[in-house]
């Protein structure tokens, strides 16, 4: 009797003592901890905050705030996502360009990270000629060469060049881009389009008329942009022609 | 400082009055064929007499977009063709026609058509009156018709208000096509043909969902803007109920609206 006694006294002892952690440990938070349970049978909470910085498990850009709260980590803190190395941003990981990779090549060959309308309208659209691309608010100017070279058969490297001359000159002129995440960039306004516009024109133009020796084709170029910056685009300065 | 900047003001505003102004008249006779590239027509000619203008070449070389009004160019011709040269060589020059179509600026030699192309004002050659130019309307449908070639299903469409430019017209449109912006700027000649056509070659604007409103739009067109002169302001197109093909466009065609300077739809 006495034995069945013990026993039965030592297997409540036994189930208390694995139910309270267990049970504390289910109700911590995320930047909780189970506290010592001595502390708690003396009437202590069940769980206390995890120290500032503290990892939290399947959140790479988030951490404890010491207080028992999630916060996010500082914008550009280097993170990991499927694998790969990336940055956060407002308390995501992104995934980002290697070391050294150059970003047009990167977004080209993940274009999957971009929403559908850029696929379509950027790489997808033939006219598309040049973006600026936007990972988590850095920037960076990029040519479609093969959509140029596509649209402009029968034009020579040089003359290509100079539409991409055109195209890394006006993405200068300013970009919206989102702070975070993936996107591309966009004119501000109206104004400040036909003002890039007709600066990449006429750094276009510039560039037609240094190809030496000039040919038929480079002045037919040249009459075609001066025409359109006159007379479509309405340009307040027109390039040089005897400089 | 400020006085350098006023200077290279003055001397570029000078340039684009006299760039747009500088017309030349000149007597020629043809020599080659007449060949055409992705850009432009184009014939060549020697240089035997000038009648207006400072004509420093010897043989030019003429540029144009279409050729309606003179079937068989024929050798001798009187030439109107305005500045400046895009060539390098100072024997050789090469010019823009006066119109995008050779009918205005390249006008078979007699001396009576020399007498009566001297008599014209440069404000009359550059030009064509207005009983013979396309009427702005109809510049708009040819658009709307671009419009839906070029991006098949384009939604919440805006045109910018015509702009004339020499013996043809400068037209624009925004429009929304997969929740991205879309612009198509079009030159066309009074002859009703499309001679150049370029859409936009850079991302304008990326709504978050490809279903984008017609609020949207106008709120996006209002802010695209604000920093635009009213009067430059494209105005709403109300849509068809289906793609512009066949009989639809023509039903359409009447309640197109001329753009005003109204600015956007309220």
């Amino acid at each position: 009797m006495n034995w069945n006694r013990r026993v039965w006294t030592w297997t409540v002892v036994l189930m208390i003592g694995i139910a309270i952690p267990a049970y504390a440990t289910d109700d911590c938070e995320p930047c909780e901890e189970p506290e010592d349970p001595t502390l708690v049978s003396q009437g202590s909470d069940p769980c206390r905050p995890k120290a500032e910085g503290a990892e939290v498990e399947n959140e790479p850009c988030k951490e404890c705030d010491g207080a028992g709260g999630i916060q996010n980590k500082e914008d550009g803190a280097s993170c990991k996502v499927n694998g790969k190395d990336g940055v956060c941003c407002d308390g995501v990981c992104y995934e980002v360009p290697g070391e050294g990779e150059d970003p047009c090549d990167w977004a080209s060959s993940n274009q999957g990270k971009f929403s559908q309308a850029i696929q379509d309208e950027v790489w997808g659209d033939t006219n598309c000629f040049g973006y600026v691309v936007c990972i988590n608010g850095d920037t960076t100017e990029c040519v479609i060469r093969e959509h140029i070279e596509g649209q402009n058969s029968d034009w020579t490297e040089e003359m290509i060049n100079c539409v991409c001359v055109h195209e890394l000159n006006h993405i200068n002129a300013g970009a919206n881009c989102p702070p975070c995440g993936y996107g591309v960039g966009t004119f501000p306004d109206a104004e400040t389009k036909k003002q890039g516009e007709c600066e990449a024109y006429k750094a276009q133009w510039e560039c037609l008329d240094d190809i030496e020796p000039e040919t038929e084709l480079t002045r037919s170029a040249k009459n075609k942009y001066f025409e359109y910056m006159l007379n479509d685009l309405n340009c307040p300065v027109m390039p040089d022609p005897f400089n | 400082m400020k006085r350098t900047w006023m200077l290279s003001f003055i001397i570029a505003g000078s340039f684009v009055v006299s760039a747009s102004a500088d017309i030349m008249i000149v007597r020629g006779r043809q020599r080659g064929a007449i060949t055409t590239n992705t850009l432009n027509i184009r014939a060549e000619y020697d240089v035997t007499e000038v009648g207006r203008g400072n004509m420093p070449k010897k043989a030019v070389e003429v540029l144009f977009k279409e050729n309606t009004g003179t079937p068989a160019l024929s050798s001798d011709v009187i030439l109107i063709l305005r500045g400046p040269s895009f060539s390098k060589n100072p024997d050789f020059g090469s010019y823009s026609l006066v119109s995008p179509d050779s009918a205005h600026g390249i006008i078979p030699y007699s001396s009576e058509a020399w007498t009566a192309v001297l008599k014209k004002t440069d404000e009359e050659l550059s030009d064509a009156p207005e009983s013979e130019r396309l009427p702005a309307r109809e510049a708009i449908g040819l658009l709307r018709k671009k419009l839906y070639e070029v991006y098949e299903t384009p939604r919440h469409i805006y045109y910018y208000p015509p702009r004339r430019a020499p013996y043809s017209w400068s037209l624009a449109a925004l429009c929304v096509r997969n929740g991205a912006v879309k612009e198509l700027k079009v030159r066309i000649s009074d002859t009703g043909n499309i001679i150049s056509e370029t859409p936009n070659h850079y991302p304008i604007k990326f709504f978050d969902s490809a279903d984008v409103s017609a609020e949207e739009m106008e709120l996006f067109v209002r802010d695209y803007h604000r920093n635009t002169p009213p009067d430059e302001w494209p105005t709403w197109d109300p849509e068809p109920p289906s793609t512009m093909s066949g009989s639809t466009a023509e039903e359409h065609e009447s309640s197109v609206p001329l753009p005003s300077n109204s600015g956007p739809m309220p």
